[in-house]
């Protein structure tokens, strides 16, 4: 990292490298057998140069001082900036971010607890077919910039995918259902409730609903929202939260926060990817909208201070060295309300509780919301009476938590990088 | 790199039953303009993957640096031994020994030149309209990938690819309304279809206008017709994902997906291919099969699966080039390549002029398969008593497998290839490279998701 700070330094004003390198481990059980392990080791360089003002990026697996060319040849094309890369040396306990129980966990454990959760699965019902993923990473980031930063920690993620599968005569009944940073039991425990409820189906007609939103639901609408308050759509003037700052966009009840310092998830790192010290933003308060969340090329021309929010994600997913800094989410959590989910749901008359959905942002200027129903079920005198099938929704965000919202669960479950309630709302349109 | 690879399949061909190496050079540049400032990148990637089977189990490693080539060999290995597993066969395929060439010399063409036809295209869209059209937004991505690939069954194959994928658009905004127009592209191996779209740029802002006066769809039952780009997306979201052979896995969806189930008409025919020039195209697939056509459905029928050497063996058919990997970082799983439903005999018109309240779907803007599909037309249209009339938003064709393929009665004779920008994604590997092709479709009693 040295030489390529180096390199050529003359012709650049200032330069930022950043060095990723992962490796991981993941099994992979198909139709309740172990198939596959998979090992790696990557390794690569993202670095981005200024030039006369301008911002060139470029990546790469291979130390040669081509990526600097390349990262130069880009800033003629950029446009003037003006933020500066990192420059204050941070001092901070790389242990703070180390999960001692994931970094202990082993293949060889994890293939016992794969087919443990698939014999408890297959012990509900023979038919399941059951597909599991396990993925352990340890991920070494350090980055340095010519203006004087240099940090660097480890992190471990683990991610457990469970999909289970059930077919009878013309009905393929799928779930899906993933978790980051925790113990896989509350999954697999929620799978089988899910089973034994989905196996009754129930027709249902066109009309509005009182609707249960499952957290899952909820991530779904929240992130049309998060998407909205990127620093790069704001300085694009390309959301309608752009003119908002300060204003009531949502129920007073509602109160978000974005959190890089929150414990255990994957968003918890000491600096963001470009050097900024990690905090908590308050993004909604009683139903206003506070902040943006902002990388450090956003901050600057939005003029306000950068919020963390520099990361190095593709489709919203997954870090790499391969992509520049742009807004991104740590965690962003909503905060509980005062009633447990159970209890809200035995209060429904006649309602729907939708479990799961395709990704419902139609739009993060509109906010409108539409989707399938991937997994659904119908309410009666407050339970359950069967899964419905070939449902959508469709909705306006904004419309939907300033207008219709009934209730706030008190219990909350990560879902993603969301830490979220569940959710009741009046009159929804649902078509089937 | 040829000696490299057999040298170490020679090495370790004793301890395991199958081994294959696949290593990977890639340059890849993504262009993005309309935004506040323009955002050009680069990446420079190497990589490799073993992958071996021991008593049926699979080991895969895939790594940077070529000289851990050994310790991950080793690993791949040991990993295959451990206890508890299924039993994996492959299907036989014929050794190959090939070169493919893609025939581009990366340094003709110069970033300078792609970048100066973007902006031309960007200054079209801001000056089109200054009232009216707000924004562009111009997506650019390329990749150059060489792959070399080796067996211990003798195959050894390199094979060069270039992909180009773009999206162009324009957002138009009035009195607290928005509406968007775009057009995207794709080919392999041919960076000219980036030029000459000025017409093109200029429909894209007619559309985004257009759009302003959409409102939300009422929701209900429609019949709906489809251009071929979403009759493309609908090919590859209701057929192409459920037949792919490793998501019929479990028995009883085996039975209920099973070669020869009537699955439409007897006008419905679909097919996979490999189809030179457009994106998703390869000689050999990522295990080194060489790829050809697959029916999937013939007159009405299921007929054929997609299939990598694995699920070729448990299903005793034969693999026909379908095992793809998104990169060295994943093995091959099934995966489409040019997905297709096959010219019929209606004009447009004859497919028009009966809907007495429809709707005209135009453009993808992505989906999602399952037993209950969904797709997103880009643009949507009211039919009223056979003629397209107001625009409408929040459109989403959502489906069935086993009731809507059987309401498409009218299927359109002008087919067409589409490509489209980034591409398909499945088990976590994405953007894949596909395409589509198909012609216009009716489709009849189709659920929409609208305001009640």
């Amino acid at each position: 990292m040295k030489r390529l700070l180096e390199f050529k330094a003359r012709e650049t004003d200032e330069r930022e490298i950043f060095h990723m390198k992962i490796m991981s481990d993941k099994l992979l059980f198909n139709t309740d057998k172990l198939h596959s392990t998979v090992r790696s080791q990557c390794e690569g360089v993202g670095v981005r140069v200024k030039k006369n003002k301008k911002i060139g990026f470029a990546s790469s697996t291979i130390f040669t001082d081509e990526v600097i060319e390349k990262a130069l040849e880009n800033a003629e094309y950029g446009s003037a900036e003006d933020f500066s890369f990192a420059s204050e040396n941070q001092s901070f306990s790389g242990e703070d971010y180390i999960d001692e129980y994931i970094k202990n966990i082993n293949t060889d454990c994890l293939i016992d607890k794969g087919n443990r959760i698939i014999r408890e699965i297959k012990s509900f019902n023979k038919n399941i077919s059951v597909n599991l993923t396990f993925n352990k990473k340890q991920q070494d980031i350090n980055l340095v910039t010519s203006r004087g930063f240099s940090g660097g920690y480890r992190q471990y993620i683990y991610k457990v995918e469970i999909a289970t599968e059930i077919t009878r005569k013309n009905d393929i009944f799928v779930i899906e259902r993933t978790c980051s940073n925790e113990k896989e039991d509350r999954l697999v425990k929620e799978l089988l409730v899910d089973i034994d409820k989905g196996m009754n189906t129930e027709t249902i007609e066109s009309g509005k609903y009182t609707l249960l939103f499952s957290p899952y639901v909820a991530e779904h609408m929240i992130e049309t929202f998060i998407r909205g308050i990127y620093g790069n759509v704001i300085t694009r003037n390309i959301s309608p939260m752009g003119s908002k700052l300060n204003e009531q966009i949502f129920n007073n009840r509602i109160n978000i926060y974005d959190d890089g310092t929150h414990r255990g998830r994957t968003g918890h790192i000491p600096f963001d990817d470009e050097g900024v010290r990690s905090q908590k933003t308050m993004l909604v308060e009683n139903g206003i909208l506070k902040n943006f969340l902002l990388d450090l090329r956003t901050a600057g021309k939005l003029n306000m201070a950068p919020t963390g929010n520099g990361l190095r994600t593709f489709a919203e997913e997954i870090r790499g060295y391969e992509n520049p800094p742009h807004p991104a989410l740590r965690t962003v959590i909503m905060e509980p309300g005062h009633m447990e989910s159970e209890t809200i749901l035995s209060n429904i008359e006649s309602g729907l509780f939708i479990k799961d959905t395709t990704n419902l942002h139609g739009g993060r200027i509109s906010g409108d919301l539409s989707g399938l129903i991937l997994l659904g079920y119908k309410i009666k005198n407050g339970k359950i009476t069967g899964r419905i099938k070939n449902a959508n929704f469709t909705g306006n965000l904004y419309n939907l938590l300033s207008n219709n919202l009934l209730e706030i669960s008190s219990d909350t479950i990560y879902s993603g990088s969301y830490k979220v309630p569940w959710l009741l709302f009046r009159d929804i349109d649902i078509t089937c | 790199m040829q000696n490299l690879l057999n040298d170490t399949i020679k090495k370790y061909r004793h301890l395991c039953d199958h081994m294959e190496i696949r290593i990977e050079e890639s340059r890849a540049s993504s262009i993005f303009l309309g935004t506040d400032s323009p955002v050009i990148k680069d990446s420079i990637e190497t990589g490799c993957n073993i992958r071996v089977l021991v008593k049926g189990s699979y080991g895969f490693t895939y790594f940077n640096d070529l000289n851990l080539m050994d310790e991950f060999a080793g690993l791949a290995i040991e990993d295959a031994k451990k206890p508890g597993r299924g039993h994996t066969v492959l299907a036989p395929v014929p050794p190959v020994i090939d070169i493919v060439k893609s025939g581009i010399n990366m340094k003709d063409i110069r970033k300078s030149d792609k970048i100066k036809i973007l902006q031309n295209y960007n200054h079209i869209i801001l000056n089109y309209d200054r009232e009216k059209i707000k924004k562009s937004l111009i997506t650019y991505l390329e990749e150059f990938r060489k792959k070399y690939f080796a067996s211990s069954e003798g195959t050894y194959i390199e094979e060069e690819l270039l992909d180009v994928n773009y999206k162009i658009g324009a957002i138009a905004a009035e009195n607290g309304k928005t509406g968007n127009g775009a057009f995207v592209g794709g080919s392999t191996g041919d960076f000219s279809i980036l030029y000459g779209l000025e017409e093109k740029v200029e429909k894209a802002c007619r559309d985004a206008i257009v759009q302003l006066d959409g409102e939300i769809i009422k929701g209900g039952v429609y019949t709906v017709l489809c251009d071929q780009e979403f009759s493309g997306v609908f090919a590859h979201e209701a057929f192409g994902h459920n037949c792919e052979a490793d998501c019929l896995t479990n028995e009883d969806t085996k039975k209920e997906m099973a070669q020869g189930r009537i699955i439409g008409k007897k006008i419905l025919n679909v097919y996979d291919t490999p189809y030179p020039g457009a994106r998703g195209y390869m000689k050999y697939d990522d295990e080194g099969v060489k790829t050809k056509k697959v029916y999937l459905i013939k007159e009405g029928v299921l007929a054929g699966k997609l299939h990598t050497r694995e699920t070729a063996a448990m299903f005793n058919e034969e693999p026909a080039g379908s095992a793809r990997a998104i990169n060295y970082r994943f093995p091959p799983i099934c995966r489409m390549r040019t997905t297709c439903i096959e010219a019929g005999k209606s004009t447009f018109s004859d497919m028009i002029k009966d809907i007495k309240k429809g709707v005209y779907v135009s453009g993808n803007e992505g989906g999602r398969s399952g037993e209950t599909f969904i797709a997103s037309p880009r643009y949507a249209y009211i039919i009223r008593n056979g003629e397209i009339a107001e625009p409408v938003k929040g459109v989403k064709i959502t489906g069935n497998i086993f009731k809507t393929l059987q309401n498409i009665d009218m299927i359109g004779q002008d087919f067409q290839i589409v490509d489209t920008i980034f591409g398909c994604a499945k088990n976590g590997q994405y953007f894949l490279p596909v395409s589509k092709g198909a012609p216009h479709i009716r489709i009849q009693d189709v659920t929409i998701g609208g305001t009640i």
